[in-house]
């Protein structure tokens, strides 16, 4: 066993990769949340008054509202008056082609691994690339524009397309929704908007990069996705921060609308940076995510794949109002040395034949804690709708936790639910039968992992199935349980 | 209580005196906390406040007497094979009950009597936490109770039935039994918890069982619940097992308007092994929430739950299981299975299995699933010439048959098949 000790130390004394930080000149907002602070982040960004006024009420409602402590995670309290909630980097006039962004920026974006141009060239993937809270660069617009699909930054959306922010945004998570949901609707910097017209199939998988910079900074990004009737597209969402002492918060809304026959999938890498192996620095990933399938035969896809963040606490959602709508659930959520995550999904089944699918794969390490948090609820009119889970759980070490919170609320009888768990280690017999075919135990983990996750990292466009397959290496290397 | 007589005896004051201290504290902890709320993680899905509402009454001692032998005997299953210690409205009953002659190692008897209370004191209150306000108000207040002790190596020759009657016409009554079960080592027993009643007021029976098994000790604990009208029923069974102790458990739930059952397991030490299994037909307006509890806290043990419930009309069932392991409950194997069929629109089922884990090398598996009857099998039945009625009913009954099945006082069985058959006539 020294030795599985031995790689357990290497595991844990792994760095973070993209812990860099990028010196570029950046305005902030001055620290703390007032109105005036909401004022000046609307008058920034030249918003219209309807949205100015739409912050101005979810922060009030905010003002009442309790932080929540339901999931099972510790952290010391926030102090929501010493953020900045503003933090753009300056110089930001519009820019016409990709040459005019700053050198720096470029420069940060190519070690991350996401070369604005040559993505643009080789991979045919349009990234959104969101730096500190605000939009960079969107590449391929032209392209897309052509198909009709509109993907820009929301503060684009809400000068060009005012009309369809009006029409959807709140609709999906509304201001009062939780905690973290009406502060992002209070401060929202920035995000992606997409919309895809009727019929019309995305020519090219849409990415959005997700980087914070700045000390002392929340982001607060608002993503708004629109699939018209027929329409298919497919998001990919990264994300990655420096290593800075202080635990920084993360709070986003994600909001998906997939009218009748439409089909949104939506993929996330994310890999904020998780803390030391102390539990110091670290960012607090308190997202709300929720795709609603309103029309008939409509379907929403999340995969996610979370190794980063210090504290993880988001589910991503689907309500399947529309009449044979479906929702899935894929994910892999790895948590080493102190890290937390409270993760899951909610599948609300209201119309009729409605289907949804889970598939959880949690991995723990470490000190870690991993649990899982799910909701299922079948409604009365949701005649034979059907929902498979299956969560499983993987400890890796004897002082990491892995918990499974399922809720079930079933009120028709014909609908059919299963839901099934197991939490195990790594088998030794299976590391024993690798060894005995001359595979070594650090590879033996990483192919029995693999396997583990497969069925999940499967569901990943291709670019990033293969970026989650390094990640997981890079996260579990050699782990022997 | 007696406290005349307690008062003249200086050794059972000395052996009460832990008793008192117990009930001062669950006095503070009640003072504090109340009764549990909705807003309570653990009290989800449940109206507490539907059944602490009314004016209860405490039943009077003599509520012993009041139900005469004929009359008892129309109630269900009270001429089993078996010792019977019974109570009415929470209170013993001399008359009714039937104990074994004293015998050396083996007790049976209430807790409303002086000298049975001071040997059951030092045990009383240890095995239960005071985790919620029910369990407070249990604990100081309580009645009367059964008290079960077997001196090691014993074994008792008949199963023991604790028979729990409630009454209740004039006013709403709040009835607080509670018992005692000891298991010294390497002794043996087995014993049926009974609720029946007749309640045309509300009546609330707010119930705490304490279940020790020494080590190598072999115990079955049956709860079966048949409680009629309004009798609403919050009960706890905490049980504490030592060193390869073993503990079957079924509880039962085919009646009551409003049942609460918490369950709780601690595993104390090694080679412990755990059995629950469950069924609740559930009809009308019933309201069940089955809560049960594992703490693995020790290497090695077992621990396997089956819980199966029929749930018709407008009846709503919950149900909770927690497993935990502990870092040190290494080699921990634990199973927990919820299966739930509805047979109504408006019938609605909650169901949380949940695992908590801290140990890497165990094997923990846990199922749900809520679903209507397999329309293949009753296909089946109905190509061989059964009408769309009797291949339900022969299917419900085959469902319930695999948790009654398992029944270790076996002279259970028939009668409570044909009750759970009764529940499905049409």
């Amino acid at each position: 066993m020294s030795e599985d000790l031995k790689v357990l130390e290497e595991i844990t004394q792994s760095e973070y990769k993209y812990g860099f930080y990028t010196d570029i000149e950046t305005e902030y907002a001055p620290p703390g949340l007032n109105e005036d602070i909401i004022r000046f982040i609307s008058a920034k960004k030249g918003e219209p008054e309807f949205l100015l006024e739409w912050r101005l009420k979810a922060f009030r409602n905010w003002l009442k509202m309790e932080e929540p402590h339901w999931p099972n995670v510790t952290y010391p309290a926030i102090d929501y008056q010493k953020l900045s909630y503003y933090a753009a980097p300056k110089q930001m006039p519009k820019l016409n082609s990709l040459d005019e962004v700053d050198p720096e920026l470029r420069a940060t974006f190519d070690k991350l691994g996401i070369s604005l141009d040559e993505q643009k060239r080789l991979t045919g993937v349009a990234v959104d690339a969101v730096f500190d809270s605000v939009s960079i660069a969107t590449t391929f617009r032209e392209k897309l524009k052509e198909a009709g699909v509109i993907f820009c930054s929301v503060s684009e959306a809400v000068k060009d397309h005012p009309e369809l922010v009006k029409k959807y945004l709140g609709t999906v998570v509304p201001p009062t929704d939780n905690y973290f949901a009406a502060l992002n609707s209070a401060v929202f910097s920035d995000g992606s908007f997409v919309y895809v017209p009727k019929g019309v199939r995305c020519p090219m998988e849409l990415s959005t990069y997700f980087r914070i910079n700045a000390e002392n900074t929340g982001q607060f990004e608002r993503t708004l996705i629109i699939a018209e009737e027929g329409a298919y597209v497919s998001y990919l969402e990264g994300c990655t921060a420096p290593m800075r002492d202080e635990n920084q918060l993360h709070a986003a809304v994600v909001e998906i609308i997939a009218l009748d026959d439409a089909e949104v999938k939506y993929s996330t890498v994310q890999n904020w940076y998780p803390g030391d192996k102390d539990g110091k620095g670290g960012i607090y990933n308190f997202v709300t995510k929720r795709g609603l399938c309103q029309g008939r035969n409509s379907k929403i896809s999340w995969t996610q794949v979370e190794t980063g963040s210090a504290i993880t606490w988001k589910y991503p959602s689907v309500i399947l109002k529309g009449d044979h709508s479906a929702g899935e659930f894929y994910s892999v959520a790895v948590t080493n040395n102190r890290q937390q995550a409270d993760t899951g999904t909610k599948m609300i089944h209201l119309g009729k034949n409605t289907r949804s699918r889970i598939v959880s794969k949690g991995i723990s390490a470490g000190f870690s804690n991993n649990s899982y948090r799910g909701l299922v609820k079948v409604g009365k009119n949701a005649h034979k709708s059907r929902n498979y889970t299956q969560c499983d759980s993987l400890l890796i070490g004897d002082k990491c936790g892995a918990h499974t919170f399922p809720y079930i609320e079933v009120k028709n009888q014909t609908a059919q639910i299963e839901h099934e768990a197991t939490t195990s280690k790594i088998g030794e017999d299976q590391i024993f039968y690798c060894n005995q075919r001359g595979i070594g135990p650090e590879e033996a983990v990483s192919l029995i992992v693999n396997g583990y996750c497969r069925e999940v990292l499967n569901h990943l466009p291709m670019e990033f199935a293969v970026e989650a397959q390094k990640l997981l290496a890079v996260s579990l290397e050699g782990s022997v349980g | 209580m007696n406290n005349a007589i307690i008062a003249q005896d200086p050794d059972i004051q000395r052996s009460l005196a832990p008793l008192q201290t117990k009930r001062e504290e669950a006095k503070a902890y009640f003072e504090k906390h109340g009764y549990p709320h909705s807003k309570l993680e653990d009290w989800k899905y449940v109206p507490v406040h539907r059944i602490i509402a009314p004016a209860y009454e405490n039943p009077a001692p003599d509520a012993g007497g009041s139900v005469d032998r004929d009359a008892f005997a129309a109630y269900p299953l009270t001429s089993l094979d078996a010792w019977y210690l019974v109570f009415v409205n929470g209170w013993f009953s001399a008359e009714l009950s039937q104990v074994p002659s004293p015998e050396e190692g083996i007790l049976i008897g209430a807790l409303s009597d002086e000298q049975v209370l001071a040997q059951a004191a030092p045990y009383l209150g240890n095995v239960a936490t005071l985790e919620s306000g029910f369990v407070a108000s249990n604990t100081m207040g309580f009645t009367d109770g059964a008290f079960i002790h077997t001196a090691a190596g014993k074994t008792l020759d008949k199963p023991v039935v604790v028979y729990h009657l409630t009454v209740a016409h004039d006013a709403p009554l709040k009835i607080r039994p509670r018992n005692l079960f000891v298991a010294e080592s390497n002794s043996s027993f087995k014993v049926v918890e009974i609720f029946a009643g007749d309640a045309s007021r509300e009546a609330l029976t707010n119930m705490v069982t304490e279940l020790k098994a020494e080590q190598d000790a072999v115990v079955d604990y049956t709860k079966l619940q048949l409680e009629t009208g309004s009798n609403f029923h919050v009960g706890y069974t905490e049980i504490e097992q030592h060193k390869n102790a073993s503990v079957d458990t079924h509880i039962i739930s085919l009646d009551g308007a409003f049942v609460r059952n918490n369950l709780h397991f601690r595993l104390m030490d090694k080679q412990c092994r755990s059995i629950m299994n469950g069924l609740y037909l559930l009809s009308g307006n019933q309201f069940l929430d089955n809560h049960t509890r594992v703490n693995h806290n020790s290497p090695e043990c077992y621990s396997d739950q089956l819980y199966k419930g029929i749930i018709n009309e407008q009846a709503t069932a919950v149900f909770n299981g927690k497993i935990f392991v502990e870092k040190d409950a290494q080699k921990t194997n634990a199973y927990q299975r919820n299966i739930n069929i509805l047979l109504s629109d408006e019938a609605t089922v909650n169901t949380k299995p949940q695992l908590e884990i801290f140990a890497d090398d165990v094997r923990c598996t846990h199922g749900a699933t809520s679903g209507h009857l397999d329309e293949e099998a009753v296909f089946y039945l109905r190509s061989r010439g059964l009408s769309e009625k009797d291949a339900k009913r022969m299917l419900l009954r085959a469902y319930s048959e695999e948790v009654i099945g398992k029944l270790q006082v076996e002279e259970l069985i028939a009668p409570l098949m044909k009750i759970a058959a009764e529940k499905f006539k049409d």
